[in-house]
């Protein structure tokens, strides 16, 4: 049997692309059936020598709903719980992504660099949040903001509602009934300046 | 009732030169132009022109899912909306989605759930708008072709394409892809669509009269124009894949990549963090 697989090479949507002796199988864009391997997907064939891996790979992969590790998310808090808040998120590295239905998590031990005693210290329900991915599960992702520029970037009063200006690091007080909170911001907080691709 | 224009179909439909009314022959398809990517705010999309067929097919997804509890915790779900618009035909036609749209839907989506690896998206919906904008026979067959290359375009994986055709009987000979008049006044309708993956039947309806070595023969008609069209297909799907690749070289962003954006605020972050040890 002769093989024709090159790097770079364009692929068709069920094209033969190896044996599994060859190469490992991509999860998301090829598929293996009795031993051999197919292309799920129509673009480039990209073979990683080193480790033995086939993939095929669209041009405008940019364009999708899939987060990867190490992306810079914005998203709302959902609901607060004893150890850990939810995340749903809205936008996916200055990609709106309405309806995208992600999900994140953020573990307590994972807010801050500094010690938090409480997950109210750092967090409220309705906050509007910048985090990154650590980790891919099911159907959910682990966000970390344990880095300067990573936290709270837009609040409001838990008491009033009224909007919330910042006195000093991680300290924020109403503009209307002078209550005092607690949070993780972020250190752009009352001043973000991201250009949005809608 | 002057006004209506009454459709009557004439009484012979092939000619004694064995040609039929729009002068085609017996085994010959209708010419078929096909585009991809053609709407620029879905995920993925297609564009078909099967002689007086034209079909705009886009793709939404995988998103979330509304209502939710249609979501599968194992797997994603399709969802196949087939409207026709109200000039398609020639009277015209009920913007409500009617019986025959909610059943062409069906028919589509269960001809293309099995070649999706659905599974890989839980919890989420993909979800395909197919809109006839002009009709004349033969479009369940016309929609399935497009919506697959739409869901190409989408970057949905899956085994293999989806192809599909209808072959007829008309004045008692077996003619391959029927118009609209043979649809109407003919003896029968069978539209068949293949997985390509592994050459089995995923989508074939009967409508009509006729025996069972004409049905052989008229499904070894299918297959012959099938691989025809199989053909069109993918070079529209090469054809967007160098058109992008293309646009990929010329293209240069616009936004600030993130890293920069990260240590332009370190900086200030610096600043405000001494700032704020100095009052404390």
């Amino acid at each position: 049997m002769t093989n024709n697989t090159k790097n770079g090479e364009y692929a068709s949507i069920g094209q033969r692309l190896g044996v599994v002796e060859e190469y490992l199988p991509d999860k998301n864009s090829t598929y293996a059936d009795k031993g051999v391997i197919y292309a799920t997907r129509s673009g480039a064939i990209h073979i990683d020598s080193h480790k033995k891996k086939i993939s095929v790979k669209e041009p405008d992969e940019s364009k999708r709903q899939k987060m990867k590790i190490g992306d810079i998310v914005i998203g709302i808090i959902n609901f607060v719980r004893k150890y850990s808040v939810g995340v749903k998120i809205y936008i996916i590295n200055n990609n709106v992504k309405f309806f995208s239905g992600n999900l994140g998590n953020v573990h307590v031990s994972q807010i801050s660099r500094n010690y938090v005693e409480k997950i109210e210290d750092a967090f409220q329900k309705t906050d509007i949040l910048r985090a990154k991915v650590s980790k891919l599960n099911y159907n959910e992702v682990d966000l970390v903001t344990d880095q300067p520029n990573l936290g709270v970037i837009s609040a409001d009063c838990s008491r009033c509602g009224g909007p919330l200006y910042l006195i000093k690091r991680d300290l924020l007080k109403c503009e209307i009934c002078e209550n005092i909170e607690k949070r993780k911001l972020a250190n752009d907080y009352g001043s973000v300046k991201t250009r949005l691709i809608i | 009732m002057s006004l209506l224009i009454k459709d009557e179909s004439p009484e012979k439909l092939i000619g004694e030169d064995g040609k039929r009314l729009d002068g085609r022959d017996l085994n010959e398809l209708r010419s078929i132009k096909m585009e991809v990517g053609v709407i620029p705010n879905a995920d993925g999309s297609a564009y078909i022109e099967w002689g007086g067929n034209k079909i705009y097919a886009a793709v939404y997804g995988p998103r979330e899912v509304h209502p939710r509890h249609d979501a599968r915790p194992d797997r994603g779900i399709l969802r196949t909306f087939y409207r026709m618009t109200t000039y398609s035909v020639s009277e015209r036609k009920r913007p409500a989605p009617g019986r025959r749209e909610k059943e062409i839907s069906l028919v589509i989506k269960n001809a293309i759930e099995p070649v999706l690896f659905l599974e890989l998206y839980p919890d989420s919906a993909v979800e395909v708008y197919i809109e006839v904008i002009s009709a004349d026979g033969g479009t369940r067959c016309a929609c399935t072709t497009v919506a697959i290359l739409a869901l190409v375009d989408a970057g949905i994986p899956m085994r293999g394409l989806i192809t599909a055709v209808a072959a007829g009987k008309v004045d008692g000979k077996l003619i391959i892809d029927c118009s609209g008049d043979e649809d109407k006044s003919g003896e029968a309708d069978l539209p068949c669509a293949i997985t390509w993956y592994n050459n089995q039947i995923s989508l074939l309806q009967f409508d009509g009269i006729m025996d069972l070595e004409e049905f052989d023969r008229s499904l070894d008609l299918i297959m012959e124009a099938l691989e025809k069209i199989h053909k069109l297909q993918e070079e529209a799907l090469k054809k967007r894949y160098i058109d992008v690749r293309n646009n990929l070289k010329n293209y240069k962003p616009e936004v600030v990549p993130t890293s920069n954006i990260e240590e332009k605020i370190d900086l200030n972050n610096q600043k405000n963090q001494n700032g704020g040890d100095q009052t404390e």
